[in-house]
């Protein structure tokens, strides 16, 4: 019975922080990047979640919300694009819970912490964006493009700034409010 | 700064409107896959009249479709102009120093084109006429047998139901967060970007604060009401599937056949 009652609530702990990253993926903000792609803040709850609950609930909402973005913005070209676009990059974001933070550790540690987390999230999702880049450019441009250029370009354009954006934001979150970051027991 | 579009879903009552999302979905996923199998201008045609048929058949105002293209039209161009520039096959039709044009390039730039933009419209129809919510029980109901196999395809489903009811309460706590947080001197639109990043983090607290706390009560209301899981639980909205449905899945199933027979 215990067991039960605590999925409930992370299950709709879940639901809650994708609603919060699609409404904060709406926000785009505007800046030097190259056109396409957007820098927003999305990342940030479904990172926040699955340093909090861990690899599997944490991937499981990036899954979801890939699954809500490609309803608010559809974007398909082709299967494997689709798949390597929407749910698998997000669902990566959950690596970020490998990293575990916890109430006694120091602050410099969390802080370190949340880096590690990031980086190797947002890294993944990189990946993903990228082999879809290379799959799309691959079956679109003729033989002979340097596609993975392509591809790596267009990716970096929008993550680089997003991925410095979102760690600033999580550090700066993990200092004024650490018990939402730190790993929650059941 | 802020730039906030929400949904794609046009209401209406047409026929694509009121198909039941099982069949749109059914459909749609076929058709963008059988798309590859078009190969030369009778099957490209034929897939064209499929999706203008949809478009026009929905009622969807075109501006709509238009907006749903904006973003990928830069990319369309681009393969575009890759596949005129780089494809060496075929008769030389222009010739200027290093800038040659071929028949096959011009040629298969136009079907690559067509393609794309084929793919485009017909997602975005589906997007169009299906509200967020009708897809998620498409989805759960389509992607059923799964849990077979011990996949959550319920709690999956659940999760997006629960996210799509609170994108507009979280938006509206937001904008009462942001006039809050204004009228204590928060400046979120103007200053340089250090000082904007700043001012986003007593945006956000407050934000997640809400959230962390509506998903508890959330939890707690479930359960008080007896939610156990997927055991037993009945629907307030039933899919009906219908004679149209039955018709769309016999016109793509048509369609597919078309395709493979036409196919160069």
């Amino acid at each position: 019975m215990a067991e039960r009652k605590a999925n409930t609530k992370v299950l709709t702990e879940a639901a809650l922080m994708t609603a919060l990253a699609v409404l904060l993926g709406f926000i785009q903000i505007r800046g030097p990047w190259i056109a396409g792609g957007s820098v927003s803040l999305e990342m940030v709850p479904l990172i926040l979640f699955s340093l909090r609950r861990g690899m599997k609930w944490g991937g499981a909402a990036g899954v979801i919300y890939g699954i809500l973005d490609f309803l608010f913005h559809p974007f398909y070209m082709h299967p494997v694009q689709l798949l390597l676009d929407y749910p698998v990059p997000f669902g990566l974001l959950g690596l970020a819970g490998i990293f575990l933070v916890r109430e006694k550790q120091s602050r410099g540690k969390k802080i370190i912490l949340v880096f590690l987390a990031t980086t190797i999230a947002v890294f993944a999702r990189f990946l993903s964006h990228f082999v879809s880049g290379i799959v799309f450019y691959g079956s679109n441009a003729p033989e002979g493009q340097p596609v993975a250029l392509y591809s790596f370009v267009y990716n970096i354009g929008y993550l680089a700034p997003s991925y410095i954006f979102v760690l600033i934001i999580l550090i700066l979150f993990m200092i004024t409010a650490p018990r939402f970051v730190e790993r929650q027991r059941r | 700064m802020f730039n906030i579009i929400i949904g794609q879903y046009v209401p209406g009552q047409s026929v694509i409107h009121r198909l039941d999302p099982r069949a749109k979905l059914l459909a749609v996923f076929l058709f963008v896959i059988i798309i590859f199998l078009a190969n030369n201008w009778v099957t490209y045609a034929l897939a064209i009249i499929f999706t203008l048929l949809g478009v026009f058949l929905s009622k969807v105002p075109v501006r709509f479709i238009y907006r749903g293209l904006k973003p990928i039209i830069i990319i369309i161009i681009f393969t575009f102009i890759l596949n005129v520039l780089f494809t060496k096959e075929g008769e030389l039709l222009v010739s200027y120093g290093w800038f040659h044009i071929y028949e096959g390039g011009l040629i298969q730039a136009v079907f690559i084109s067509m393609r794309l933009l084929v793919i485009i419209v017909a997602t975005t129809l589906l997007t169009l006429t299906t509200s967020p919510i009708d897809i998620t029980d498409g989805l759960e109901i389509l992607l059923g047998p799964l849990k077979k196999i011990k996949l959550p395809v319920h709690e999956f489903a659940l999760m997006m139901s629960i996210a799509l009811r609170f994108i507009p309460t979280l938006l509206e706590e937001t904008e009462k967060v942001m006039k809050a947080q204004s009228a204590r001197g928060s400046d979120f639109t103007s200053g340089s970007l250090k000082s904007r990043v700043k001012a986003i983090i007593p945006l956000l607290v407050p934000l997640f604060v809400g959230a962390f706390k509506r998903a508890e009560e959330l939890a707690m209301a479930m359960e008080a009401r007896g939610y156990r899981g997927d055991v037993g639980r009945t629907r307030l909205r039933q899919l009906i599937w219908s004679l149209s449905d039955t018709f769309l899945m016999l016109v793509t199933l048509f369609l597919t056949a078309a395709l493979f027979i036409l196919r160069g």
